[in-house]
Formats: C-alpha cells, sequence, structure tokens
C-alpha cells in the first residue's frame, strides 16, 4: 500500500493518538494535490492567529492553512494596511512548534524530589483541586500575601489569559512581581519618562526612517529583534538614508548598516557624553530648541542642586515656576512650566548667575561641565570607540538637519542602565533631532478585564519579592506561573529560584506548553493549549486581530482562559468569572473608545482583521513634556540621591564586585531564529543554528589557547557553563556573546544563566527613586553586567 | 521568446533570515536533513549555513547573504549527465527530477556546480528545488519568493525584457554565479 502523505498523517495520527507527531508540513499534500489537479480551495480552509512568538511586540498575523483539522502550513495573513503583513522565520515554522512530538500532554505532579524528572499523570479535577486547597491553606495560614499568581507569558501571544489570570490574582490580593529581570526595554523607556515624562520612543516611527537623512540605531539590532520593522529600515537605506549601527557586535543590522560604531557594552553613556562635549565645546548644538523646549536655560542652584524656584527669590512665588537669566536684560526673569517661547525673552544657556544671593547655573551649562570630564581620550577608552570615530561621527550628527535616534534594549542591559539610553537621547536634545514625524500612532483602547472589584494585587519590585521570599517579608507559599520559563529568563536560576524562593514555596505551579528549565522545578505542571487552539485578541500596530480556534484543543491541553474561572469557583470567586471567553472579548471590545467603536465580535469573527477607527495622527514629541517643568528634562532633580541628575558613565556592577579577576563581558544577544526560549526545540530552526555557541575574538582565543569549535568552559563565582567557541571578528576583545536562547540540555554542562548575578543585585537603582512605570516594570534588570574567564575545557 | 522562468535576488534587501529555506522545507514537506534551498554567509571564508562570520578584522567588518536554489539553468549540467533521463526541462525553463525514473547515481549532485540536488537517503533518489512547479501552475508565485517580506527576491520570465524580473536584472546590472561554468543559470544576483 502507498500512502498519500495526507492519509499518512491520518494514520499516524491514529496510531500514536498524537496528532501530527512528526508534521506541520503539508508541503506534499499541496504537491500532490496539484498534481492530482483537485481544486486547493476545496481542501483547505484559511484562518488567522497572532504569530505564537510574542517577544519581539510585534504581534503580526499568520495565516494556517488548515486541513481536516491539521495546520498544514502557514504565511503571513494580509492586513488592511499591507505594511502590517509579516510573518518571519520563527512564525513560518510555527507548525513545527504546535506539533512538536514533546508538548505538554496532560496535568502531572511530581513523585519525587523537585527537578528530578519523576512525574505522574493526574487529571485536571485533581490539580485544580490541590491548587485551590493549597491555596485557602496558604491564605488561612499566612494572609492573602502568601500566593503569588503570575499570569503573563512571553513564550506565547495570550492576552485573554493573561488578564482573565490577572483577574483572580487581584481578587486574591495577593503580591506581583514587577520590574522583570531581563528589561533592558524598560531601562530605555525609563530614560524617555525622565526626559520627556511620557514613554514616547518605541513604537511605529520607524516608518518614517526614510526621511531621515541619518538613521542611528543605538544597541537596536532591528534585524533580528524586530524583524518586521527592518522592511522600513531597507527601504529607507535604498532611498538614500545613511545607517548607523552603534553595538557591540557586528550582527545581521550592522552588516546592513552603512556605518558600524564599535562601542563596549556599557559604553554608550561616555560615548554620547564625549560626542556631546566636541559639539558643545564647538559650538554645534541647537540653541533654540534648547531655549525653547528644554531644561537647558532654567538654572539650578549650586548650594542644592534643585532648579530655582520663583519662590525661593520671591515671597508669596510659587513653587512651581522656574528662572532663567535673561541675557538681553541680565535679569532674572521668572517662566512658569511649559515649552512656549516667551517673546522679548533670551535666556542664558550658559554662565554662572547670582540671582537673590543664590549662586545658579543654567542647566545645559551643568550638562556641558558633565561632558566637559569627557575629552576625546577618556570618551575612547571608556566607550572602546576610536577617537577619531568619535569625532567623526560627533560632527556627522552635529551637521545633518535630519538625524533620527532610534534607541534600543541592548544598552540598557547595563548597571545604571538607564543611563546608557539617557546619554544617547540627551545628545539627540543637544542637537534638536527629535523625531518631528512619527506616522501611525493610533491603537486599539480596549477595555481591562483584570479588575472585578476594588482588590488588587501587590506589586513588589522582582528583586525585592524573590530576596523577600526568601528571607521571609513576603510569605508566599504558592507560586502559579504561566508560560514564563523564569529559571531560563533570570539572572541566576540557582541563586534566584532553586536555591532561593523554591524551598520556601508548598506548592509551585507552572503552566506551559513544554517541559522548560521552569517546570522541571514545579509540583504540579499543567499543559497549556497554543494560540492555535484557543479565542484570543491582539493589536497589532493600528489593528484589532482576533485569533479563532483553528485546531481543537491537543491531547488533554487546556486554555488558560478556561482554567482560571474553574480555581476561581474553587476558591470561592466564581461570580465574577462567569463569561466565556467570547464574553471575555465582548468586554474588551466594550470601551466605548471611539477607536473600537462599532468594532463587534462579530464582525472580527468574519473579518479576522479590522483596522481601528483612529487616523494614524502625526506626533510630536509631547510638547508640553510631561515632566514638571513641561520641558525636556536632562536635568533630573528627582535622581540627585543617586548622583544620576545629568548624564553620566558608570562602571559595571561587577568591577565593583569583582575588580580585574574577571577581564571579560559576558552578552547574551538574541538571534532571530528563536524567541527568548521559545522555538529553541523547533527542529527546522535548529538545521539553521544546531547548537548554542560562545562568539570570542581571536585576540582573547589564542591567549586562553582556544581554538575553533573547542569547547569553553565560561566562569566566575557564582558558576559555569561549557559550550562551543566560535571564533569570530563579529566582536572585539573583551567581549564575549552567547545567543540567549538555549535550553540548559543544549549546553554541554551547565547554562549562561549561572554566572550572572542573581535578582536581588540592585542593577539598576533608579527603580528606587523612580519607580513611575508602576506594573509594567520600571528601570530594571540586566543580563549582561557579567564578568567571567573562560578557558579551554 | 520562449518563456524561461527565472529568479532575481536582491541582495541588498536580504539579510539572511532564511525564511525562504524554511518556506521551502514547509511548502515542499522536506524532512529534517533535506534542504533544497540553503543560504550562505558571505563573510570569512568557510563559514557554515547560519554562521553570520564577517570578513576582516573588528571593527571593519563586511558581511552578506546569499540565498541558493536551483538555478534552473538553461545548459543544466544535471541533465546532461544523468544517465537515467530522469531530468528534464520544461517548456518554460523548469528543470525536474522525475523520482520514478531516478536511479540515485548520484551524477548530477557531482555535476551541479552549485551543489543543488540533494540525495535523499530515505529513498535513494536526488532531489532539488522545483521552483515550486506546482505553484507556478496555478498561477502562484514560488513559496520562498511569497515569503519573502523584504522583496529580496522577484520571479518571472527572464526571456521576457518587459518582465519584472528583467527589468529589475537590467537596472541594477544582475550577474549570475560562476559564469565560467557556462551553464547560463536563470538566477541572478543584484547588488550587495
Amino acid at each position: 500500500m502507498k500512502l498519500t502523505r495526507r492519509e499518512f498523517m491520518k494514520t499516524a495520527a491514529v496510531l500514536s493518538g498524537a496528532v501530527g507527531a512528526d508534521l506541520g508540513s503539508g508541503g506534499k499534500v499541496l504537491h500532490a494535490l496539484s498534481e492530482s489537479k483537485v481544486p486547493l480551495a476545496q481542501e483547505i480552509k484559511t484562518g488567522v492567529v497572532t504569530c505564537p512568538g510574542n517577544g519581539c511586540h510585534q504581534n503580526c498575523g499568520l495565516r494556517a492553512y488548515v486541513q481536516d483539522g491539521v495546520v498544514v502550513k502557514i504565511d503571513a495573513a494580509p492586513f488592511p494596511d499591507p505594511a502590517v503583513t509579516h510573518a518571519c522565520v520563527k512564525g513560518l515554522a510555527s507548525g513545527r512548534w504546535l506539533y512538536h512530538p514533546e508538548r505538554l500532554k496532560y496535568p502531572m505532579k511530581r513523585v519525587g524530589e523537585r527537578g528530578s524528572g519523576q512525574w505522574e499523570r493526574i487529571s485536571w479535577e485533581e490539580a485544580l483541586d490541590t491548587i485551590a486547597s493549597k491555596t485557602k491553606e496558604a491564605r488561612d495560614q499566612y494572609g492573602s500575601q502568601s500566593v503569588w499568581i503570575a499570569p503573563g507569558s512571553s513564550s506565547y501571544y495570550n492576552r485573554l489569559g493573561n488578564d482573565v489570570g490577572a483577574r483572580l490574582g487581584n481578587l486574591l490580593e495577593g503580591v506581583e512581581g514587577w520590574g522583570w529581570f531581563t528589561s533592558g526595554d524598560n531601562a530605555s523607556l525609563a530614560a524617555t519618562g525622565l526626559l520627556f515624562g511620557y514613554y514616547w520612543f518605541f513604537g511605529d516611527h520607524i516608518r518614517d526612517a526614510v526621511n531621515y537623512k541619518t538613521y542611528v540605531l543605538w544597541g537596536y539590532n532591528l534585524a533580528e529583534s524586530a524583524p518586521r520593522d527592518m522592511k522600513y529600515l531597507l527601504e529607507a537605506k535604498e532611498r538614500g538614508t545613511k545607517i548607523v549601527y552603534v553595538g557591540p557586535v557586528f550582527n545581521k543590522t550592522a552588516a546592513v548598516a552603512d556605518w558600524f560604531i564599535p562601542v563596549k557594552h556599557g559604553g554608550d553613556s561616555a560615548l554620547a557624553l564625549g560626542m556631546m562635549n566636541l559639539m558643545i565645546e564647538g559650538g554645534l548644538y541647537d540653541v533654540e530648541h534648547l531655549k525653547s523646549y528644554t531644561c537647558g536655560p532654567l538654572l539650578v542652584r549650586s548650594d542644592n542642586g534643585l532648579y530655582l524656584r520663583e519662590s525661593d527669590i520671591e515671597a508669596g512665588g510659587s513653587e512651581e515656576n522656574y528662572v532663567v537669566w535673561d541675557s538681553v536684560t541680565n535679569t532674572a526673569v521668572v517662566v512658569p512650566p511649559g515649552t512656549a517661547p516667551v517673546p522679548d525673552l533670551n535666556p542664558s544657556l550658559l554662565g554662572t548667575y547670582t540671582v537673590d544671593g543664590i549662586e545658579c547655573k543654567p542647566a545645559f551649562q551643568l550638562l556641558a561641565d558633565r561632558a566637559a570630564e569627557y575629552p576625546l581620550g577618556r570618551a575612547s577608552q571608556l566607550s572602546g570607540v576610536p577617537q577619531e570615530t568619535i569625532r567623526e561621527f560627533a560632527m556627522e550628527l552635529a551637521t545633518t538637519e535630519k538625524v533620527y535616534h532610534n534607541v534600543g534594549t541592548g544598552p540598557g542591559r547595563a548597571y545604571h542602565g538607564t543611563l546608557e539610553s539617557r546619554a544617547p537621547f540627551t545628545l539627540a536634545v543637544v542637537t534638536g533631532h527629535l523625531g518631528i514625524m512619527r506616522a501611525g500612532g493610533a491603537s486599539a483602547t480596549l477595555n481591562s478585564i483584570t479588575q472585578a472589584t476594588e482588590a488588587k494585587t501587590v506589586p513588589v519590585f522582582v528583586g525585592d519579592l524573590t530576596q523577600g521570599i526568601k528571607d521571609g517579608t513576603y510569605p508566599v507559599k504558592v507560586y502559579i506561573n504561566v508560560g514564563s520559563n523564569k529559571f531560563w529568563s533570570s539572572p541566576n536560576a540557582r541563586i534566584t529560584w532553586i536555591e532561593g524562593v523554591l524551598p520556601k514555596l508548598d506548592l509551585f505551579v507552572t503552566y506551559e506548553v513544554f517541559m522548560t528549565w521552569t517546570a522541571q522545578y514545579a509540583d504540579i505542571v499543567l499543559p497549556d493549549t497554543t494560540i492555535f487552539e484557543s479565542l484570543n485578541l491582539s493589536t497589532p500596530e493600528d489593528h484589532l486581530l482576533l485569533t479563532q480556534p483553528l485546531v481543537e484543543p491537543m491531547y488533554d491541553c487546556k486554555s488558560d482562559t478556561d482554567f482560571w474561572p474553574e480555581l476561581a469557583q474553587r476558591l470561592g470567586f466564581g461570580e465574577y468569572f462567569d463569561k466565556t471567553a467570547e464574553g471575555w472579548i465582548e468586554e474588551q471590545l466594550a470601551s466605548g473608545d471611539p477607536s473600537v467603536e462599532g468594532i463587534t465580535l462579530e464582525r472580527l469573527k468574519s473579518e479576522g482583521i479590522v483596522r481601528v477607527n483612529a487616523p494614524p495622527t502625526p506626533l510630536h514629541y509631547p510638547r508640553p513634556c510631561r515632566t514638571p517643568s513641561g520641558r525636556i528634562e536632562f536635568y533630573n532633580e528627582i535622581l540627585l540621591p543617586i548622583g544620576e541628575e545629568l548624564p553620566i558613565h558608570k562602571d559595571s556592577l561587577e568591577q565593583e564586585q569583582f575588580g580585574s579577576k574577571y577581564p571579560l563581558n559576558l552578552i547574551t544577544t538574541r538571534i532571530m531564529f528563536f524567541m527568548q526560549s521559545m522555538y529553541t526545540n523547533v527542529d527546522f530552526l535548529r538545521e539553521i543554528i544546531p547548537d548554542p555557541y560562545l562568539e570570542i575574538n581571536p585576540t582573547d582565543a589564542d591567549a586562553r589557547g582556544i581554538g575553533n569549535g573547542d569547547v569553553a568552559r565560561v566562569f566566575n563565582d557564582r558558576g559555569e557553563f561549557k559550550v562551543k567557541a566560535r571564533i569570530s571578528q563579529a566582536l572585539g576583545p573583551g567581549t564575549l556573546n552567547t545567543p540567549h536562547h538555549f535550553w540548559p540540555e543544549d549546553f554541554i554542562e551547565g547554562h549562561p544563566s549561572l554566572v550572572i548575578g542573581p535578582a536581588e543585585e540592585d542593577i539598576n537603582p533608579i527603580q528606587r527613586v523612580y519607580p513611575t512605570f508602576g506594573n509594567n516594570g520600571s528601570a530594571t534588570g540586566c543580563l549582561w553586567d557579567c564578568l567571567v574567564e573562560v578557558e579551554k575545557a | 521568446m520562449v518563456k524561461h522562468y527565472g529568479m532575481a535576488m536582491d541582495l541588498s534587501r536580504c539579510i539572511g533570515c532564511h525564511a525562504c529555506s524554511i518556506a521551502c522545507k514547509i511548502e515542499n514537506g522536506l524532512e529534517v536533513g533535506m534542504n533544497w534551498h540553503r543560504v550562505e554567509t558571505i563573510g570569512e571564508p568557510g563559514a557554515k549555513v547560519g554562521e553570520d562570520l564577517p570578513a576582516g578584522t573588528f571593527p571593519d567588518l563586511s558581511m552578506y547573504w546569499l540565498p541558493i536554489p536551483c538555478m534552473h539553468c538553461i545548459n543544466p549540467p544535471c541533465m546532461a549527465v544523468c544517465p537515467a533521463s530522469a531530468i528534464s526541462k520544461r517548456a518554460d525553463g523548469i528543470v525536474l527530477i522525475d523520482k520514478e525514473k531516478c536511479i540515485g547515481c548520484k551524477y548530477c549532485v557531482w555535476a551541479c556546480p552549485y551543489e543543488v540536488p540533494q540525495f535523499n537517503p530515505l529513498d535513494g533518489t536526488v532531489e532539488k528545488c522545483t521552483f515550486c512547479a506546482h505553484r507556478v501552475d496555478q498561477g502562484e508565485e514560488p513559496f520562498c519568493v511569497h515569503v519573502c517580506v523584504y522583496g529580496a527576491r522577484v520571479f518571472g520570465d527572464i526571456n521576457d525584457p518587459h518582465s519584472e524580473v528583467s527589468k529589475l536584472i537590467a537596472r541594477k546590472h544582475g550577474r549570475v554565479l560562476l559564469p565560467e561554468q557556462g551553464v547560463e543559470p536563470a538566477v541572478y544576483y543584484l547588488g550587495p
């Protein structure tokens, strides 16, 4: 008997009890069909699905071709705005993830020690009953803060499940960790918050790249981090925009760029300050912009570092008004918050003035003084960028009219990470290069369904939470972790979790698609459906995308959108979970916001992807800014206690801790074939990137007798891992790089997580004084402030 | 002039994402280990597929990528050496291997200067890129072209001077790989 592939698939499904265990591929089906002249349309139906890979935040729409209930092929779903139509290599390979033979298939409880790999299948009833009774016990004995519900996932896109889970978390008034470890992203966002009072730089303005003469990417490996946005960069380049990539590794984005500026990790601040120094010395700064729209002319008291207020110099004066020095009349003039240029006023940017006996300097003078601490030699030494390159780069930026600075997430993965983004942004402020155009900007405003009553979780900065669980400050006994591979993503899984948090827990639940490193240590593992099997709503750019279940839930998997209500019922909160998945989505859509007016579930069901009503509006950065002064503030009073009121370069925490004991900086960058720790087990993608590797410059390799392909042992006081060395010119001496996606089982021994400092290290002290980012995480975290040594194993 | 399908690869729009290679595997039902399409990194000599090793000395470096499908040559050397007459050229230029006739002798594997034909140990025959002839026959583009979001691949009739692919080749001075082999490949490379 000669089976067609389709017949084979059916047979295999029956034989293995696992639909399409080896599949995800329908090519031969299509091929066979075309040969037999059977019209495709009769056999294949298509549906749209939000790409499972969520960590790039692009929320692309995939079009899945479904045949007999099996996804046989995937390409990009067409969007009303064709510019958003996109599927990257990961999205295309998602079928191999969906039908991966190692998917979790049923609930399990451990029957050996944590991490021993000994499991026993249990029913959902038993799992739910156990979780409910342990949760009740913990709440009775230790109070509401003994429960940590962590819905949320970067392992696949699941907005609906996250929100329903957060609803239960809020009702339980448990703890919630915020400011996740890996969030260099947030360090950069915090920088914009400080400067503009508003997190405005992330977004869709990459479409405007074509309008700039020079487009600078600071540590933003666009090609591999945001593949959809990359097409705008290629388009801009073809039409004459000069692309500059600033970063420690010559990656795909650097290869496409016109100019690669090699900066050491943690050196962006010194590079930007050095360039500002050259610009200010040479008078190459945007005087009008600085005077009218920035804190540059506002006087700062020399005695206490605070802005001089009207109340300091006039009885009954306002504490909200600032003071500038008018160079025409040579007098101090009070200015209210705001950015409008004042007619007939020419405030000084430089100099020292005495007002009512108080010595003051304009904030720009202070910035100039700070920049002067970074003469070319020092800036070069700290940043690793050759002096001539710094000069050339500074002159190019200072003399080009249209420049855009796009600061990515890499620079922020440093000690005091926000500084690494603030300095480049401040450079843009000095030259007046702050994106004028911004297409897009429209997005759907949906109802939040996370809040059922006034009850709310207690957000705790996650480093404090993990430390607090260890020392008893937070009596967490039950931790329900959904779709998050926290061991993998945390700095130092051993110190933070295995020897830290876990021994304190009575119940650790992980709800996952695969047996991740984190799931291996759980007490109960729950098998999640993927987005292909469940209902969800996403908001890619200015569209709404409804994912409808394309395949039946596989095995004994259950969507967490259905799980949380069942748990809530057992905990006595059932009345707040009276909706089906469709009902939740209807509630999300009923925000009353004009952006989604008239967009119903029915319409989404028939159209799949709908453009929101709000038209894209060209945006300026907010004027006035939402800072205290209403101006762009490169001088931040709030940061005086930690000495960061102005941009400054700080050495790495590791240098403080280890001195010169470990001379090499280990960074763990992203490559485009995997998403965080997801897709790493997809066979087709592993054909391209078979194994983890350690990129090492030949200078460092030769000095240690390490040859290409040798097993290298990377170590410091905290731990070690073993990996094959790849001798490469892509990075400079002193830096090591290993892609961050791999699982412990992929390494010869250990894992990079084990050499990185634990979560409790106060890696970005700014979050102590500027915690305004709330539950979305603040300036935090980094995995790249890590010094190691390497030797041939 | 008689139709001859071909492709233009705009290397300035290729970032080495390998979506084309993955798409090929899915569309054509290839197993792990079988690859009808590959993307080479052009940098440090000897870099394997997937190894982004730039050429030069840090930080003065360069790197680009070369997607390699079957070239569907005008004078296909694989066809010339096949002792089983298993390789044929369609009227539209597409070169196909008939797996029913293939005896797995691998002469074509050795004859192809682009290392395209792949021996499949599972069935003992040789396979290669078909330009997705099954899609082309339905009026669709090859799947690798369809999924290339950066517009690095254009498919069409290279003998029609008015086709998009011909105009692009003319405008951007397309070149072929290994012209000295005299096989007249139908895949052109533009830039970088």
